[in-house]
């Protein structure tokens, strides 16, 4: 796996215009570099059995460990969509329609997107942090001597384990984040747990699953993706693995917002 | 069995090597001193082809690597074994299972003859009964034998030290150096170092070159190397003299 350094191609000037430029050339090959390094990884999907105890730790990680954040994130978030909905909906007394609002918002969008961010901010932004220091201390390296495949080795299995887990992930926060939704409306709006019910699943369709379930597989890929070039990329040390680490969350919200538009632009 | 040919690297837009030229022969133990930021450990780098030159060409018995992709850099690496300056132990893999890493991954060995294999060259480098100690747990000096034993595991024709004594002491340093020693003569490696420690340099080496800003200023045995007029290689040892006096 090759990470060239920015300025080995494109170095440094005392023009602002040319720096500019620099600027986007660079960007431009780094993000070159770093979808060619998730398409590699595809490649590896095969050879998972390999790296079957590795998987399991990164599942383990984006799964188990996020588990609570993503439970109370995801209870909040139904919360206060019913209750902003909910209020409003009695305006007009139909209330009991609630379930079906906070449901749609929850499959359609909060779902995948909150699911997503919590992964970003919890799971990507340790993967860059480790893989960061791997490459700071040299382990990468030396797994590229061994001839040890880093892609296949390290970046692989996080992705996978991703594309697994995120997905997983998303469901859940979509069904607890109905529950909290149910919970606002029968304490705060007085609407039956029954009817609340009726009215979630009535428009729920396989369509909002199946492209929730989508947005939530392109956002795992994400995550993972620019958590790992991140951090095979970092250079400089601790103040490497900080900046590679701040780097991969902020990128990783930018394109799950950016690209979570585009998806439901297509299907909506 | 190494060359060098007019070879340039510039990274971060510095020039680091310029126009290098270096024969390193078979079976030798070749030493590369100079001071820090000369380039010592961009040549190593260049030769397992973690990084490539701007310019010029390395050789492998007289076969131009830059060719080399895939399969064939996969097995031109197996040649080497390469001891990093943190040792580079994968952190999350007691000792065993980062010595046994080469060979679960690149051999079809089984379970039982890589356990025996892997006590076998942790013995050599006296970490026997190191097996389950994981990195965090290893002094500077036992993380980089660990480091060597991973580096020798699957019996490379070359040893790569990117400085193996930098961050010890002195007796753990003569310690690494006895360790080299010891597998040079046992195994019949070529020994390629860098370092800027001249105890180590003058006890293990075969041959001596002295890299300075990029470019080869010396090349030649110990002795020659001892009685150079070079105002670098006077400073150089000058200012370890006291360090080495009658210890090589």
């Amino acid at each position: 796996m090759k990470i060239p350094m920015e300025s080995d191609y494109f170095p440094d000037s005392g023009n602002i215009l040319v720096n500019l430029g620099r600027f986007v050339l660079v960007n431009i090959r780094n993000s070159g570099i770093g979808v060619m390094m998730v398409l590699e990884s595809f490649l590896f999907f095969p050879l998972f059995h390999r790296r079957w105890s590795e998987l399991v730790r990164q599942m383990f990680t984006v799964g188990i460990k996020s588990f609570g954040v993503v439970s109370l994130v995801a209870f909040f978030t139904g919360m206060i969509l019913s209750l902003q909905a909910g209020i409003e909906l009695r305006d007009y007394g139909q209330e009991m329609r609630v379930g079906t609002l906070v449901t749609e918002s929850m499959f359609r969008e909060m779902g995948p997107f909150m699911a997503a961010l919590i992964l970003a901010a919890c799971v990507g932004s340790a993967m860059a942090a480790e893989l960061g220091t791997m490459a700071v201390s040299e382990e990468i390296a030396a797994l590229e001597v061994m001839s040890i495949n880093p892609v296949y080795y390290l970046v692989m299995p996080r992705i996978l384990a991703m594309m697994i887990m995120c997905p997983a992930l998303t469901v859940y926060t979509n069904i607890i984040g109905v529950i909290g939704g149910g919970a606002v409306a029968y304490s705060q709006l007085d609407v039956e747990w029954r009817v609340y019910y009726d009215y979630a699943v009535m428009y729920l369709d396989m369509k909002e699953v199946l492209v929730g379930t989508l947005k939530a597989l392109v956002f795992a890929v994400i995550v993972a993706g620019v958590g790992c070039y991140q951090g095979v990329a970092t250079r400089g040390g601790a103040v490497g693995v900080g900046i590679a680490t701040r780097r991969s969350v902020v990128i990783s919200f930018l394109l799950i917002i950016a690209v979570g538009y585009f998806i439901t632009r297509s299907f909506y | 069995m190494i060359r060098f040919e007019s070879v340039s690297k510039s990274l971060s837009g510095r020039e680091v090597l310029k126009n290098f030229s270096l024969n390193i022969e078979k079976g030798s133990a070749h030493t590369i001193l100079g001071p820090t930021g000369s380039g010592k450990t961009v040549t190593l780098r260049h030769i397992v082809k973690l990084l490539e030159p701007d310019d010029g060409c390395i050789k492998f018995d007289g076969v131009d690597i830059s060719s080399f992709n895939g399969k064939d850099l996969e097995l031109y690496r197996t040649k080497f074994g390469y001891l990093f300056q943190s040792g580079a132990l994968i952190a999350w893999m007691n000792v065993a299972d980062n010595v046994a890493l080469p060979l679960r991954e690149k051999t079809k060995m089984g379970e039982v003859e890589i356990s025996r294999r892997v006590s076998e060259v942790l013995e050599l480098v006296g970490m026997g009964g190191t097996e389950g100690k994981m990195p965090d747990e290893l002094s500077g000096g036992m993380r980089k034998r660990a480091g060597l034993a991973r580096a020798i595991v699957i019996q490379p024709e070359v040893i790569l030290f990117d400085e193996p004594t930098s961050g010890l002491d002195p007796i753990m340093s003569r310690k690494i150096d006895d360790v080299i020693r010891d597998l040079k003569s046992v195994l019949g490696v070529t020994v390629v170092m860098v370092t800027h420690d001249l105890i180590s340099a003058f006890s293990l080496s075969d041959r001596i070159s002295m890299i300075f800003e990029g470019q080869i200023v010396f090349d030649g045995t110990v002795p020659e190397f001892e009685s150079s007029e070079n105002g670098l290689i006077r400073d150089f040892i000058a200012a370890q003299v006291p360090k080495v006096t009658k210890q090589y």
